[in-house]
This record gives structure tokens, sequence and C-alpha cells, in this order.
């Protein structure tokens, strides 16, 4: 099982995605812990879990695997939904565009299911604003 | 003695009797059915409460001891006791209550969880969060981090620490975003249809 193609598969079109917004928006993935602390600075923080993995299906592919893409966007608190959900927009796109993506040879086939959100909420600790959508996705490694 | 002359049923009298007996046989089936869907998800809320007491956090064992289960809208009355990742069984979902709930026509029902801090460790949302004073009762799936910038989401706790727990700045007991793993990756939908095949299994065996 190539787990690494698979988050490949969905982490590096937000990336770029969100790295193409003027200004780009920095993201963090699994495992970084770079996140500003108590900034006001906005960001995308993705995580890609793994649920099931090579679960018996009526193919014959083994490299199979089933799981979540969480996407939680922070913008500043207090300045209203709208550039929140600009973000989140971004991310839906992505997610989206994924799923309109034909199925190649090699590589890895992955689809997404419905996306739920986005969610809103606001700590009165935190200078976020959190906008949150998850998704379950299923993934097939072809070679 | 004269013998008795059995007497032919009138074609009438042969389908009310048809009927009569097809609708004992539905009547029948219904209640082998809503005793295996009973069974069924008895089985099935047992296997998915443990395996979110299990995936999930636990420093005290108070939050793995309160999911229970019941009819939507209702709270249901949970353990919620301490000192152990608690171990769900059967006697925590009555059979007899989920066959009664049938009974009566209920629907949906949901697993939820009763404690305090419930929304902070499914991950939705951010918290000031502090360590506990005490050693975590679940030791498997313990993490050790570098900081934790509050306020925080519950699995935020920096880079990799190595040393004890005692030394760590942060900790934590359970994957990031574990419950929507359970709800969304696969294993939720695999614990129900085991729950319902055990359910139907036992039933029509």
């Amino acid at each position: 099982m190539n787990y690494q193609s698979i988050r490949a598969a969905v982490e590096n079109p937000l990336l770029t995605a969100f790295n193409s917004l003027a200004p780009a928006v920095p993201v963090y993935f699994d495992n970084i812990t770079a996140v500003p602390p108590n900034t006001t600075t906005e960001y995308v923080r993705v995580n890609v879990t793994f649920g099931i993995t090579n679960e018996p299906t009526l193919t014959s592919s083994v490299d199979y695997a089933r799981g979540a893409v969480v996407i939680r966007i922070f913008t500043e608190k207090g300045r209203g939904p709208a550039r929140n959900q600009t973000l989140i927009t971004t991310a839906v796109n992505v997610l989206e565009t994924l799923n309109n993506t034909a199925k190649t040879t090699t590589g890895v086939f992955f689809r997404v299911g419905q996306i739920n959100g986005p969610t809103f909420s606001a700590t009165e600790e935190s200078p976020h604003f959190m906008g949150r959508i998850e998704t379950s996705y299923t993934a097939t490694v072809l070679t | 003695m004269p013998a008795r002359r059995a007497r032919r049923a009138t074609s009438r009298q042969v389908s009310s009797y048809k009927a009569a007996a097809q609708k004992g046989i539905a009547r029948e089936i219904k209640k082998d059915v809503d005793k295996a869907l009973a069974r069924g998800m008895q089985e099935f809320a047992v296997l998915s409460m443990n395996e979110l007491a299990q995936r999930g956090p636990a420093w005290s064992g108070e939050f793995s001891a309160s999911w229970g289960f019941a009819k939507e809208g209702e709270t249901p009355n949970t353990p919620g006791t301490t000192g152990k990742v608690y171990k769900y069984t059967k006697n925590d979902v009555p059979v007899y209550y989920v066959e009664r709930l049938i009974k009566q026509g209920v629907t949906a029902f949901h697993i939820v969880n009763t404690s305090d801090h419930a929304n902070e460790a499914i991950d939705g949302e951010t918290a000031n969060f502090r360590r506990p004073g005490l050693d975590p009762v679940k030791e498997q799936g313990l993490e050790l981090g570098t900081d934790r910038n509050n306020p925080s989401i519950r699995f935020q706790i920096g880079a990799e620490f190595n040393g004890s727990l005692e030394d760590a700045p942060a900790a934590r007991t359970a994957e990031p975003d574990w419950y929507l793993t359970y709800l969304l990756g696969g294993p939720l939908k695999k614990d129900f249809d085991r729950g319902i095949s055990i359910g139907f299994k036992e039933i029509f065996r």
C-alpha cells in the first residue's frame, strides 16, 4: 500500500490552490508543527486520515483505502465569515475537481464522498474564526 | 352411527383461510425481522461504542464511559465511570429496550457522548487544554509533543517529544480527527454491517 501517494493525491492540489491565491495562504498538514501560535494570521490545516485498508471488494485491487479528509480554515475573528467562506470555496473546488478527474491507468484514483459542512466556530479564547469541512474518500493505487 | 360427511369448503372460504394464513405468516416474519433488527442494533451499538471508547482520548476514562445509545432526541444514561477505558457490554444497550422502540415505530437512533467536554474531545472546537495531573488510563496511542500553544485543537501538541510523559510539554491519547475517521473513513459502516449481520444470523439461523 502506498499511503504516501494517496496522501499526495489530495494534499498537492490543495497546497497548489492555496499557494496560488494572492496573498498565498499557508497550509499545514499532519505532523507539520509550524502553525503560528496566537496569531491572527489566516491559515489552513488539512488532515488526511486512513480508516480502512484493503477491505474485501468486488474488484481484485488490493491497494485500496478509505478514510477522511478534514479541512480547517482559520481566519481573523470578529471580521465576519466572508473571508473564511471564500477560502472554504477554494477547498471545495479542489475536492470537486478531484472527483471530476478521469481515471488513468497509473497513479491514484481518488474520489471524495459527500462534503459535510461548512461548520463555523469561534471560541472566546481563540483569535481565530474557524470554518471546517470534512468528507470521506476512497483511493485506489493503480499500477 | 352415521359417518359424518366432510363438508367441502367453498372457494370463498378457501381464499379466506389462505388470506388468514398469509397474514399469520407475515405477522410471524415481521416479529422475527423486528427481533433480528433489535438484536442487530444492540450488537452494532456495543461494537461502535467500544470502538469509539478505544479510539478516543482517555485520561481519566470519563469520556470513554460517556457513550450511550438512545432514540434520536433522547439523552441516554451512560456509565460515566473513571479509572479505565470503559468496556461496553450488551447490558449497556438492553435488547428489550431496542425491541420496545422498534415496536413503537421508532426509526432513528443515535449514539452520543454526554460528557461536558465531548466537542473538544472529538476535535470539534479549539479550547485551552491543560495536562491533567495524572497518567492517562489509556496507554496505547499515547503520543508526546513539544508544545501546546493554547487555544488549540486537542491534537495540536507540536513535534514528537523524545522523553518521559512527566517531562513532555504536551501529550495526546488519540489520533488527530479520530472521530471523523471512524465516522467517515469506513470503520462505522463496518461495525454497522457486522452488528446487523450478527442479529439476522442469530434469529434466522
